[in-house]
């Protein structure tokens, strides 16, 4: 995000100061600490009619550095993106082990309203495609729904006599605003009033608590204020109350791999002399197959209903509205994957016209701990 | 002239050979594999269910304490068994889990060293955390108890 590149270092430095300090003798034996680094270098080509400055071909390298650590009763967790088109420090939380099953985290965290977004967060290594689904954009790439929150995150998942675990997660905080033409977290680094209430919930089941399969709701409501800035469009627009709902599932059978979600979002769009309301879905389906454990094809299809005729989305002209997807991915060595893929996508654009153009991505991404 | 073993004889001698090979207490001696804890640790025993809920990121609790897993990496042998075993995974599926617990919740992994003098050492600093060691190693530890057999091969 432009401007906050200069809070890497501040971000560092206080990293080091917490970690100098929980390091520091006194602190419990048993504390541990883990600094994992998610890096990753993608090439992207555009063809056919794009939007000029919208989607530029071109290299993009990022480094996710996640550290936490883990005391008896207390845990940090920071994640901070540095990329060659930005520098953000995305999670920083504090939290409180209330019992072998319950914690309650305090700071910025992602959004548990998001099934793709609170599963693989920033990890590029951990997710099989190279792109995100549509309905799980992050703010600054014209996602349509908070996706960073700052204020309280109640966790919780315990597993069951049956051997299945059940999962439950509750937050509430400072929602984005909507900045001139895309939606803008609170940054704690640069922390500005003017945000307003965000609640999001997530509860999931997991049929076999060792393994990844899970299904769920979600659940969010958002208070998102509007900053007008240079867009005249917005002059008259005070606030948008956003709910949505929906489901997930991650399933797994044999060699076959299907994530999937559908969300429904309604828009109260709160003007100086009235209010507007539109509604529409937004859904993702991606199934994978592994031809052997290294190589996995996978495709998916992002598509929605009512989303075209959206007044909220005309105010996202870079939102991602459809895209078809296919792709395959080989894990070449242990924690390091090459993954390529192309994409027919359609983008909201200006004026409720559409504007499509096909896509093909490459992307080496690793982990290093 | 035929040097050496005829033929129909030579069946019978290999069959005696492999099973004197095989024979429990015989040429290969048994192999154990124990879970170990500090004697100070108030847990006597802990299920299969909750040491692999344990060694997979699962928080697990026995007589009001937690229990800390902790790896020896550098016996190959060992992560063999681990993974057949105690996690009953893939190293591959095993690696994404651990990753991800930390990505999400920040979860640590088990403890991981590279030779047994960490371990005992850092057996004896922490309560009631667990390794699992060949049984041989572990009766040379002083001040510590097992409380579980895991495998015995």
């Amino acid at each position: 995000m432009d401007g906050s590149r200069r809070h890497f270092i501040p971000f560092l430095a206080m990293l080091g100061m917490a970690a100098s300090v929980l390091a520091a003798p006194g602190a419990r034996a048993e504390a541990q600490h883990e600094l994992v680094l998610f890096p990753s270098i993608s090439g992207l080509d555009v063809f056919d009619d794009s939007p000029p400055g919208a989607f530029d071909s071109g290299l993009k390298a990022s480094a996710d550095v996640l550290y936490s650590y883990s005391g008896e009763r207390f845990r940090l967790l920071g994640e901070y993106l540095l990329s060659t088109e930005e520098s953000e420090l995305e999670r920083l939380q504090f939290g409180w082990v209330l019992s072998e099953h319950s914690m309650l985290w305090l700071g910025r965290f992602h959004s548990p309203a998001s099934f793709w977004i609170s599963e693989f967060h920033h990890g590029h290594y951990l997710q099989t495609s190279i792109t995100r689904p549509s309905l799980e954009q992050w703010e600054d790439e014209s996602g349509a729904s908070p996706s960073h929150l700052t204020g309280l995150n109640f966790e919780f998942d315990r597993d069951l006599d049956s051997g299945a675990a059940l999962g439950f997660s509750v937050a509430a905080g400072l929602a984005p605003k909507f900045d001139d033409h895309e939606l803008v977290a609170f940054d704690i680094l640069d922390p500005r009033s003017g945000h307003g209430l965000s609640l999001g919930a997530r509860v999931s089941y997991r049929p076999d608590m060792f393994a990844p399969m899970q299904f769920g709701l979600v659940a969010s409501w958002n208070e998102i204020n509007v900053v007008s800035g240079l867009n005249p469009d917005l002059q008259d627009l005070d606030r948008i109350n956003q709910l949505t709902a929906g489901v997930f599932a991650d399933a797994q059978w044999q060699d076959w791999r299907f994530i999937a979600s559908i969300v429904y979002h309604n828009n109260e769009l709160r003007y100086i002399d009235g209010n507007v309301t539109d509604d529409y879905w937004l859904a993702y389906f991606q199934p994978e197959y592994s031809i052997t454990e290294d190589v996995i094809l996978f495709g998916r299809a992002d598509i929605g209903d009512g989303e075209d005729d959206s007044v909220y989305l005309h105010y996202l002209p870079s939102f991602l509205s459809h895209r078809n997807m296919v792709g395959v991915r080989w894990d070449f060595v242990q924690f390091q994957s090459l993954t390529l893929e192309v994409a027919d996508t359609s983008r909201q654009g200006e004026n409720f016209d559409h504007e499509s153009f096909k896509e093909a991505r490459i992307q080496w991404s690793a982990v290093f701990r | 002239m035929e040097r050496g073993i005829p033929v129909k004889f030579r069946f019978p001698a290999f069959v005696s050979i492999a099973v004197l090979f095989l024979s429990p207490g015989t040429a290969v001696a048994e192999r154990t594999v124990v879970l170990l804890t500090n004697e100070d640790c108030p847990v006597t025993e802990l299920s299969n269910l909750e040491i692999r809920k344990a060694y997979v990121g699962i928080a697990v609790a026995s007589e009001g304490q937690q229990i800390r897993p902790i790896r020896l990496i550098a016996d190959q042998d060992l992560n063999r068994i681990f993974f057949q075993t105690i996690a009953a995974m893939s190293e591959k599926s095993y690696e994404r889990r651990a990753l991800s617990l930390t990505l999400k919740f920040g979860t640590p992994r088990p403890v991981e060293l590279s030779n047994l003098e960490e371990v005992v050492a850092t057996l004896r600093q922490s309560t009631c955390s667990v390794a699992f060691l060949w049984a041989d190693d572990a009766s040379t530890i002083s001040n510590t108890k097992i409380v579980r057999v895991l495998w015995r091969g």
